[in-house]
């Protein structure tokens, strides 16, 4: 061929076709460069080829340079050269040295689709990846157990729940077939054959299905429901998916409300046969006194019980569905225990002992609720106590907490009845126990009291004949609880509320006691600028309270006193002399001028000392 | 077992006349209840039948054995062995052939009706029963 019809070729050719000089310039250009470039061959070889190549690719590009010099071919290089347009071209390289005569022979091809179509693929690819990602760990996350199984009966996905659920991880369960994973499951599961027909059919023949499976060891309930994998795309089968419900917690719950309806169904109808059976016979038959007599008893006492099992039950009811709240604030323990043996009552057949050292801390208590503890376990130490003895009521810091304990000394628990004793209707079998009243909720009720304040609860008996002992924990009040700005003296709960709401508009904190007991320790402890002061409170007066505060502070502590006494001139003269600034009746407002008089008498002792 | 129950029996017998108990037919009434015992011991007068109470599943077991009462009222859910428990025992106890059972259930429940049914029970009654449904079922099962 000659020279002229190798540059026909040349020029013809739809790659560029190139000599590059050692020096770094283009000797000779083909017309598909300014097709593809944009620019001119003069422009071209004017500037050494470097300055068109991208800048990102020109350290790649100088070193390929290097490696022809040295005598290398090269082949599939990359980079980007520069159009007139800005824009840049992908080109794929294919080049050879020829050092005799310093020249580089060169072609390249415009790759610019092929490279951004394999981007666009890297993308796509990418965010498949991510994607996939982000739902296996959706599907791990999710709190049922999750199984793909492919057309051939293989495990494909098997999720953490799935691992959790069968005890099998998914290290082992993936790629196992169906068919084996069951047989290793098999002993562990109840009645399998039964399990594993379910599962075959649904699996092989691509039906929706749903069965209950038990696990043992740990006993769980399970749910399963099979479904077919379909492809939302063309519809085609790809498996199916096994999803496994745990319902162990649901079922349990079930049951348990089961048992605690048919308990209420006999509790509440043993007491009715009575009321219901003697006002029949009352009705249609003759008795004698005597008989008449009893029978009516009888009724009154079924249906006192009737009713208290009604109260207990919609007491806990309240505590479980979270409708009773709980109002809690410092409290004294020896004016909680003084009060609850008053309500006891005295009777010399069992003598109640309180043993509570003086300076038991103050504790965190709803005092109504720690109140109606109090008389339960009383109760319960006096009706398990048929022959009388001596109960005693302690208190005494234990840890980070003060335990309260009532010990008798009656008729003792079995070891095996300690556990069951705070459940709800559980009450001890026993022939000595058969006359012994009770709806067997109350220590529920108890347990449910002491939990809601963060204490345990709990009895200890050394076994029948031997008495027993409860207690129960409470929290000590904390410095913070114990400070701010007025102590606010009143046994009503709601407006003690009010009260605190109020002087919180004004900017002020507040700290309440529910009796002047505590109110007496609290004093004691916190820095209180202002006392507001209800006269009628549980155990000493709120006089009785200003007297001991006068004489432990003088008349630096304003006070203000709301009370729904009705108070004659003389009564209010004396509170007035004894440095009360303000009696208010108790009313709806009263909370608010209250908290307005703790203002003023609060910024005319600031201007007088300041 | 403590000595009280066989007390409470011995009186009971104790206050019947030795010759009159001979012929009259024997009832157990069995319920942990006090106020239920009372209820149908009023209702079926001690004057007609030797009445022996027994206030917990153990209690009336061993008093039926001793009685071979004609009658037992059952209650179902008791301290110790359950009503059921101690059907199933008299029904399959073939000394205690001749002995009826009416239950007396609180649970109101289909399923205790049914298992009781089941186990061979003659009748049974829903607390609150009627004191006159009562004497009518007891007629029954002891004229059958």
């Amino acid at each position: 061929m000659t020279e002229a019809t190798y540059e026909s070729f040349f020029n013809l050719s739809v790659d560029m076709l190139c000599l590059a000089g050692y020096d770094g310039y283009f000797k000779h250009l083909n017309p598909a460069w300014t097709q593809t470039l944009g620019f001119t061959q003069a422009e071209l070889m004017a500037r050494p080829y470097l300055d068109f190549v991208h800048p990102e690719d020109r350290s790649a590009t100088v070193a390929e340079a290097e490696k022809l010099a040295q005598g290398a071919t090269t082949i599939h290089f990359r980079n980007r050269y520069e159009c007139r347009d800005g824009t840049y071209r992908w080109l794929a390289w294919t080049a050879m040295p020829a050092e005799s005569e310093q020249l580089i022979y060169a072609v390249a091809r415009d790759i610019t689709q092929e490279v951004e179509a394999e981007g666009e693929l890297r993308e796509a690819s990418l965010a498949a990846a991510t994607r996939l990602a982000l739902l296996t760990a959706l599907i791990d996350a999710i709190r049922i157990g999750v199984v793909l199984v492919d057309r051939d009966l293989v495990v494909a996905h098997w999720n953490k729940e799935a691992s959790h659920v069968t005890g099998i991880p998914a290290e082992k369960a993936v790629g196992l077939p169906m068919r084996q994973l069951g047989e290793g499951l098999a002993p562990r599961v109840e009645d399998y054959p039964s399990v594993q027909s379910h599962l075959e059919q649904a699996l092989r023949l691509a039906e929706t299905s749903r069965f209950p499976m038990v696990i043992l060891e740990p006993r769980r309930e399970i749910e399963v429901a099979v479904s077919p994998a379909v492809l939302a795309s063309d519809g085609g089968q790809v498996g199916s998916v096994m999803v496994l419900h745990d319902v162990t917690a649901a079922k349990e719950l079930d049951r348990a409300k089961d048992e605690l309806i048919a308990m209420v169904s006999h509790e509440l109808r043993s007491p009715l046969a009575s009321l219901v059976g003697f006002t029949e016979l009352l009705l249609e038959r003759r008795f004698s006194d005597a008989q008449r007599k009893q029978y009516l008893e009888t009724m009154l006492k079924e249906g006192r019980r009737l009713t208290e099992l009604i109260n207990d039950f919609l007491d806990l009811q309240g505590m479980e569905g979270g409708y009773k709240r709980l109002d809690l604030g410092p409290a004294d323990l020896r004016t909680l225990i003084a009060r609850a043996v008053a309500t006891a009552g005295d009777d010399p057949r069992w003598r109640i002992e309180v043993d509570v050292p003086g300076d038991i801390p103050l504790v965190m208590a709803d005092t109504n609720a720690i109140h109606q503890v109090f008389i339960n376990m009383l109760s319960n130490a006096h009706r398990y106590s048929p022959g009388g003895g001596s109960i005693r009521v302690g208190a005494m810091v234990l840890g980070d907490a003060v335990e309260v304990s009532i010990q008798d000394h009656g008729l003792g628990i079995p070891a095996e009845a300690l556990p069951k004793l705070f459940n709800k209707f559980y009450r001890v079998a026993n022939a000595d126990r058969r006359q012994i009243s009770g709806t067997g909720l109350g220590l529920a009720i108890s347990r449910r009291i002491i939990e809601a304040h963060g204490g345990r609860v709990g009895a200890e008996s050394a076994g029948l004949g031997q008495g027993s002992r409860f207690y129960f924990t409470l929290r000590p009040v904390t410095a913070a609880a114990k400070s701010g700005d007025v102590l606010l003296v009143e046994d009503d709960v709601g407006f003690a509320r009010l009260m605190e709401a109020e002087l919180a508009v004004k900017g002020l904190s507040s700290v309440w006691a529910p009796d002047a007991e505590t109110a007496d320790r609290l004093i004691s402890q916190m820095a209180a600028r202002a006392v507001v002061l209800d006269l009628m409170l549980p155990g000493a007066s709120g006089e009785d309270f200003l007297v001991r505060l006068r004489a432990s502070r003088g008349s630096v502590v304003p006070v203000v006193v709301v009370t729904i006494k009705e108070l004659e001139a003389p009564e209010t003269l004396a509170l007035r002399t004894a440095g009360v600034v303000a009696v208010l009746k108790k009313h709806s407002g009263a909370a608010k001028e209250a908290a307005e008089f703790v203002v003023q008498a609060l910024s005319r002792a600031s201007r007088t000392s300041g | 077992m403590s000595s009280r129950p066989s007390a409470v029996r011995a009186e009971r017998v104790a206050s019947n006349s030795p010759s009159s108990a001979r012929n009259r037919r024997t009832v157990i009434i069995a319920d942990d209840e006090p106020s239920v015992r009372l209820l149908i011991n009023a209702t079926i007068g001690t004057a007609d039948y030797n009445v022996v109470e027994a206030c917990d599943g153990d209690e009336a077991w061993s008093v039926i054995q001793e009685h071979r009462p004609s009658l037992v009222l059952l209650d179902v859910r008791m301290p110790g062995r359950t009503g059921l428990d101690i059907l199933r025992a008299i029904k399959s106890d073939p000394s205690l052939i001749g002995t009826k059972v009416i239950l007396l259930t609180a649970s109101a429940q289909e399923s205790d009706i049914t298992a009781g049914l089941v186990a061979g029970a003659d009748f049974y009654l829903t607390k609150p029963f009627s004191p006159r449904d009562l004497l009518s079922r007891l007629d029954e099962a002891l004229e059958l």
